[in-house]
């Protein structure tokens, strides 16, 4: 492929001295073959200090919090967090919502690739009758967490409320929010493979 | 890309003489909204570098009781707990993994005695995530190597099996730390789904699930591995729980009559329901035709296990442990939800 470009490419350069750029024809241009294919990595962080719903407290007590300041801290520590991005989802009409909340962190990778790959072999046989393109989400070999965080739980507002205030100051007492867990992670993970996306 | 030749120089030649053309309504109908497959191919996960916590968890007097989750792994089967991890390739091109939309009337669901039903009600919309189906007759695969009464159904063949494995420390109080570590070999889970629609008259999401759970070996150590009074052979096998042969078919929901209902209530407390199949029918004869279809084709839960031993040791991979206590072959099969209604409580 690379030789046919760099061809493409010394013919380019030696023709202009003669030569006015002319339009490939169609034959021309069906032998040319797209170089297809990403190859990402990156890092980036979401809401490691915080979003802008919510500044940060002095200590861990919500009744003590002014309207606009909210602690993410975990139960029992005295340190007080920023908290980060949330996400609720009501599936009923009038239900409660469920809650993806406090999510952050700093997340790194190397070598996300996404191309696309013609399978007509190996699969244990299955590829040679297969014989399909299929779009190849090459996984990163390793992904790396910094204060990542996330808490998954039930609630009966959309948007967090601060239970321990009065509703002259800002809050609501009838805000009721359950998380049924909520993560922490540090460190690498080894994640390889390939996921192959195809119609079906 | 061989392939996209031809189109090119046929693009290229019809061109000047081919316009395009309106689809009839008889060729539109047949075209059928399809989902994606996909395919895991060659993936190997491994978190035991990283420092994974989980929290909220609460004790009776209100105290974070932290989990840590170690040795998090999944790899081809024969990594020997995890220890030899190899990639896996997890679907086969011809039985994917599929994501996508069908009409109700068109989702089958297998049967115990090997017929494929409807379960999913008319006229609605299913989002559904179906794992690697299971195959009736030709190409069958057993779903547990050497165990037949797992069936031979599967399409996942050898090669494709999983080990997986995840140990939870819960730091109970200082200086106590409770372990569960779980390693599965062989893990299969053809045939489970997921499918998801929107019920009208309840004005809420509504779904039907079916977790097959297929595995050669699951072990249960109450120990972490190398740890005091955890690191020989003998003192390991004291602190096992081994199952052997062991699967499980879950049925939650029979969306004709008993949907599965999970949601959070008005007063933010999660609820999952599995209403009484009957309640639709206003008189006696709906009611009776609606129980009469909910015996006859819901799909029922099924729990197998081959061999159930505390603390004895395995002479080999995969095989029944010999000493220690053997509690034989236990099994639950054709259960059936008639009502389910499960809410959390804060304490």
């Amino acid at each position: 492929m690379t030789s046919r470009l760099l061809a493409l490419c010394v013919m380019l350069l030696s023709l202009p001295a003669l030569a006015e750029m002319q339009a490939l024809d169609d034959e021309t241009l069906s032998q040319l073959n797209g170089q297809g294919g990403v190859y990402l990595s990156g890092e980036f962080s979401i809401n490691k200090d915080g979003g802008v719903l919510w500044s940060l407290p002095l200590n861990n007590d919500p009744a003590t919090w002014s309207a606009d300041q909210r602690s993410c801290a975990t139960p029992g520590a005295s340190a007080v967090e920023h908290c980060g991005l949330r996400i609720a989802v009501r599936s009923e009409a009038d239900g409660g919502w469920y809650v993806l909340d406090n999510m952050k962190g700093i997340f790194s990778f190397e070598g996300l690739t996404l191309r696309t790959r013609t399978i007509n072999d190996g699969f244990g046989g299955d590829g040679a009758n297969f014989n399909q393109d299929v779009l190849e989400f090459g996984l990163p070999s390793e992904v790396k967490f910094k204060d990542g965080s996330f808490a998954f739980g039930v609630a009966n507002q959309g948007g967090w409320q601060n239970s321990s205030l009065s509703q002259a100051n800002g809050g609501n007492p009838a805000y009721q929010q359950t998380n049924i867990f909520s993560a922490k992670i540090d460190g690498s993970i080894r994640m390889q493979g390939n996921v192959l996306i195809f119609p079906k | 890309m061989g392939k996209w030749l031809p189109l090119l120089l046929l693009l290229g030649i019809t061109q000047a003489h081919g316009e395009m053309v309106a689809l009839e309504d008889d060729e539109l109908s047949a075209v059928q909204g399809a989902g994606i497959g996909f395919v895991l191919d060659g993936v190997l996960f491994d978190a035991n570098q990283a420092t994974i916590t989980i929290n909220d968890i609460n004790n009776a007097n209100g105290q974070n009781v932290p989990i840590s989750v170690k040795e998090f792994y999944l790899g081809a089967t024969g990594s020997n707990k995890g220890a030899v991890l190899n990639p896996v390739t997890i679907g086969r091109l011809d039985h994917p993994f599929t994501l996508g939309l069908a009409k109700g009337e068109d989702l089958r669901s297998l049967r115990d005695d090997g017929a494929w039903v409807q379960t999913t009600p008319n006229n609605v919309s299913v989002l559904q995530l179906n794992f690697p189906e299971r195959l009736i007759g030709v190409g069958g695969q057993a779903c547990i190597a050497g165990f037949a009464a797992a069936g031979s159904n599967c399409s996942t063949r050898a090669e494709g099996r999983v080990d997986m494995g995840i140990r939870f420390d819960f730091q109970v109080a200082a200086g106590r730390t409770d372990i569960l570590n779980i390693d599965i070999a062989e893990l299969v889970m053809d045939g489970s789904y997921l499918r998801l629609w929107g019920d009208d008259p309840r004005a809420q999401l509504v779904g039907e699930a079916r977790v097959n759970i297929f595995a050669k070996s699951l072990e249960l150590m109450s120990c972490a591995a190398g740890a005091a009074n955890c690191a020989t052979t003998a003192e390991q096998a004291a602190r096992t729980a081994y199952l052997t042969n062991a699967f499980a078919n879950i049925a939650l929901g029979y969306g004709k009559s008993q949907p599965l209902l999970f949601d959070v209530n008005s007063n933010g407390q999660f609820v999952l329901e599995l209403p009484n199949p009957v309640a639709a029918g206003t008189t006696q004869a709906e009611r009776n035709a609606l129980a009469a279809d909910f015996y006859a084709n819901a799909p029922r839960t099924n729990l197998v296990i081959g061999n159930l031993n505390f603390g004895g040791t395995r002479p080999g991979y995969g095989q029944v442990p010999t000493g220690g206590y053997n509690f034989g072959q236990s099994e639950i099969r054709g259960l059936s939800f008639n009502y389910l209604k499960v809410t959390s409580r804060d304490l």
